[in-house]
């Protein structure tokens, strides 16, 4: 890995300077520290939602640590330096404590994130507070390990259900060089075995200005969003040793891989996973209109040809916005009248008898489903924020408002050739859930 | 956003209107009052699946291809004796949304055929529902609060799919007339005038469907329980050890104490983020849990309900979690809230009822939860204006009274196996 060459500078000046805008959304860049600002005004609401983006997620995390950005992001609502200092708890629980706010994170492949939304009269204080635990969270055994202890009752709480328990088995024969091979929460024995050590070297590499992304919608003027923003990052020095992200290409595979979990339980589930492009390319938009028309609704495909028929209970997929090719996955939860080696075939033989006029109707049908569900997620600022979010995981934030474009220059021929490659029987993973009465 | 009502005889009526929105959204529900037992609630679980399955010149196929060709979502569920059916489109799709719930409403098909595949979709469901161990947990809890003969009481799983096999379509035609006569209560968002649209489509149905005053007995008090009554279900398939917490409340919404019991079990476990006791102690301090809430549940402005709370235990720590939340429960049932926790929890609760505002969806949903409960706005309104004014006194005088360790229910379900002995020696 190479580090980013510093450049440095005897005069630290801080402005924030505006870059572009496309649609609502306005980019700022902090000169001295590369701290970069995405700004939507929505007036009216006096409600504000603040969303800070590291570019640090699983992707980043070594063998032997998996889960530890994961691990990391519940540590960054301890207390700081700033909160000690002050004789207080975490700035951050205190927020939510004294005035009921809406706080949280999340962490996934490419990042994590941490939010808030709240009355835009604390907007300062969210600022402040996300400034704040930039850098000088405490990171000690007594805060790390009663809470090491709430992320191994989170990993038994996703361990227990059975598609978490098959996904993580595909994951990880699927990619087998790639670091998203991993689950985000990592496994059980890494969890274990986190120091606060590797937690201070992990935080101290990747939380910085030039690895993150202030995203703020909401009722909030662009004069007082700038005032507020450069008081609280602007002394914050940006990283001279920011690692550049790995690029690794999974190797070619050669034949589909199968994978097994036994558990007592009765369930039967099966799982058919395929490795798409990274997001918000066009070529993962004919995914999603694949995966769509496969097991997107009672419409589906795969719904009216085995939930209807009594064959399986339910089917679902799961396609992540992430920005290396990743896998998608189908999941099957079979009834009595079907076995996972049938499942398999039928499935299969379904979607290679697919033609382009089959597809044209469901190419439709995502479209108006898109155009929908993003007016409905991006009515409120939590949902735009959280949404945009995974744009700008990916590099991609000015993709924002073209989901419609991109979806309507896709062709039903499109999908059909996507889908032959997916399918296609040499790069598929396979995984059977049996579950078994002891 | 503005909120205007409309109550007249048969329906309850609130519009909510934000200027420019696109959105279009209602939720509409029937009361369903009618004598309660197994056979009932399977026909409930069918029910809901049948007004799905074709309806006016759509069959099902074709129902569900023009939902997803327009981007609109219509789902039906029932909880606690309502039906609800919830529409969501967009301005430019809001006629055709309006055409499919007409359609619903009007003239469902229920055919054999259909009839056929639904009942085996909902009996394998079942059959998948007796690993669902938070489920479980809850229904032990809630039954043992529960007359069995209350539209809450919920019935053994293996009894409903041996009940959902003989439900006939003679049955679906019934209890379809049936909640075509009940009063109706509806919540509508949108714009000017899209919220006009479906106000107008509402009003002609009502004209259609006329209202008649219903004779069944809808009050169901919760019952009092004395000791501590335990109930584990193993399940070993799971990591975890979901439970249910709580005991009787002997309040409706409608009493003077109810704002009160609400301010302090808010101390006790706001459910979502990390403002209650509970959270900040057997999480945050101790480790102990992912997640851990209380709330108020049940009760209506004329029904007495329950308040519960609702966690999970890896088993090697159970025993440690249970005695953490016991030692929680008691705490507020000796001590109360403190002075500080008072004058936090009232910002809390205010701040969380402004962040509605942002959400035509929250709005809605917000309404549309009041309005089941009989509240009206301006009840509603008076309602929080009391919660926001409670006294310390008189929230630790109703904590109390029904906060209290020495009656209670535990309810828990997981792989109980290991832990059973020593959680039932513990309790």
């Amino acid at each position: 890995m190479k580090s980013k060459k510093s450049v440095q500078s005897t005069k630290k000046v801080s402005s924030l300077r505006k870059i572009k805008t496309i649609g609502s959304i306005t980019e700022f860049s902090m000169s001295h520290n590369g701290l970069t600002v995405l700004y939507s005004e929505r007036k009216g609401s006096g409600i504000v939602t603040s969303n800070l983006v590291y570019r640090v997620g699983a992707r980043d995390e070594e063998r032997g640590e998996t889960g530890l950005a994961h691990m990391l992001e519940h540590m960054l609502f301890k207390p700081t330096t700033y909160d000690m200092s002050r004789g207080t708890d975490s700035g951050a629980m205190l927020f939510e404590r004294e005035t009921g706010i809406t706080l949280n994170a999340n962490t996934w492949k490419d990042r994590t994130c941490y939010y808030f939304s709240y009355p835009a009269e604390y907007f300062e204080r969210a600022v402040q507070t996300e400034a704040e635990r930039m850098r000088n969270v405490v990171l000690t055994d007594a805060e790390f390990l009663p809470e090491r202890t709430n992320v191994l009752s989170e990993f038994d709480m996703y361990a227990g259900d059975e598609e978490f328990a098959l996904s993580v088995q595909m994951l990880g024969v699927a990619l087998q060089s790639h670091p998203y091979g991993h689950e985000t929460i990592g496994y059980r024995e890494d969890i274990e075995a986190y120091t606060v050590e590797k937690l201070r070297r992990f935080y101290n590499t990747y939380y910085a200005p030039n690895n993150a992304v202030l995203v703020i919608v909401g009722d909030i003027s662009e004069r007082i969003m700038r005032e507020v923003v450069l008081k609280h990052f602007g002394t914050i020095e940006a990283s001279e040793t920011l690692p550049l992200r790995l690029t690794v290409t999974e190797p070619r595979q050669e034949g589909e891989r199968i994978v097994t979990v036994r558990r007592p339980s009765e369930k039967q589930m099966y799982g058919l996973g395929v490795i798409h492009e990274g997001f918000p390319s066009k070529q993962w938009f004919e995914t999603m209109v694949i995966f769509d028309m496969l097991a997107g609704g009672e419409d589906s495909i795969l719904h009216r040809m085995l939930v209807d028929t009594g064959k399986a209970i339910a089917v679902h997929s799961t396609l992540e916005p992430t920005y290396d090719r990743n896998i998608g996955m189908l999941f099957v939860t079979l009834s009595k009248k079907l076995s996972h080696e049938k499942a398999h075939a039928e499935i299969l033989k379904k979607i290679h008898a697919l033609t382009p006029k089959d597809i044209a109707p469901y190419l439709k049908k995502t479209i108006a489903k898109t155009i929908a569900g993003e007016i409905a997620t991006r009515e409120h600022s939590l949902g735009f924020a959280q949404e945009l979010v995974e744009y700008v995981s990916s590099y991609s934030w000015e993709s924002f408002f073209q989901s419609e474009i991109i979806l309507k220059s896709i062709t039903a021929r499109d999908v059909h050739t996507r889908l032959h490659k997916l399918f296609s029987p040499d790069y598929l993973t396979i995984g059977y859930f049996k579950g078994t009465k002891e | 956003m503005t909120i205007h009502e409309h109550h007249t005889k048969g329906i309850s009526l609130s519009t909510i209107t934000r200027a420019d929105e696109r959105l279009a959204l209602v939720m509409f529900s029937s009361h369903i009052h009618r004598p309660w037992d197994a056979y009932e609630e399977a026909l409930r679980l069918v029910y809901t699946e049948a007004l799905l399955a074709g309806a006016g010149p759509y069959d099902r196929a074709s129902f569900i291809d023009t939902l997803s060709a327009h981007g609109v979502t219509l789902n039906v569920h029932h909880t606690n004796g309502a039906l609800t059916i919830s529409v969501s489109a967009i301005d430019s799709t809001v006629q055709v949304a309006l055409k499919l719930f007409n359609a619903i409403i009007r003239t469902p098909h229920f055919e054999t055929r259909e009839l056929k595949r639904i009942k085996e979709l909902v009996h394998n469901r079942l059959s998948l529902a007796k690993e669902d161990a938070r489920a479980c947990a809850y229904t032990h809890f809630s039954n043992t609060l529960t007359e069995a003969k209350a539209p809450h009481y919920l019935h053994d799983l293996d009894i409903l799919r041996a009940k959902v096999l003989t439900i006939t379509v003679k049955d679906l035609k019934k209890i379809h007339e049936h909640m075509l006569e009940q009063s109706w209560t509806i919540a509508i968002a949108g714009n000017g005038h899209t919220a006009t649209q479906v106000q107008n489509s509402i009003h002609v149905l009502r004209k259609t469907f006329a209202y008649h005053e219903n004779e069944i007995n809808n009050i169901w008090n919760t019952k009092q329980i004395s000791g501590r009554k335990v109930h584990l279900t193993d399940i070993p398939s799971k990591h975890n050890i979901e439970l249910s917490v709580g005991g009787s409340l002997p309040l409706t919404r409608g009493d003077a104490l109810f704002p009160s019991f609400v301010f302090g079990v808010s101390v006790l476990g706001l459910y979502g983020g990390f403002t209650g006791r509970l959270m900040s102690t057997v999480r945050e301090k101790e480790g102990l849990t992912y997640s851990i809430y209380a709330q108020a549940e049940r009760s209506t402005m004329t029904q007495t309900g329950f308040w519960r709370i609702m966690t999970f235990f890896n088993p090697k720590d159970a025993v440690k979690g249970m005695a953490a939340t016991i030692r929680e429960i008691q705490r507020m049932h000796e001590y109360g809230i403190t002075e500080d926790e008072l004058v936090r929890f009232k910002s809390i609760l205010h701040t969380r009822r402004a962040m509605t505002n942002d959400s035509l969806q929250k709005k809605i949903r917000e309404v549309h939860a009041y309005m089941l409960l009989g509240f009206t706005k301006e009840t509603h309104g008076a309602f929080n204006e009391k919660l926001l004014s409670v006294t310390r006194e008189e929230v630790n005088d109703v904590t109390h009274r029904y906060v209290d360790p020495y009656n209670l229910v535990i309810s828990g379900a997981g792989p109980v196996e290991t832990i059973r002995k020593e959680f039932k020696q513990f309790m």
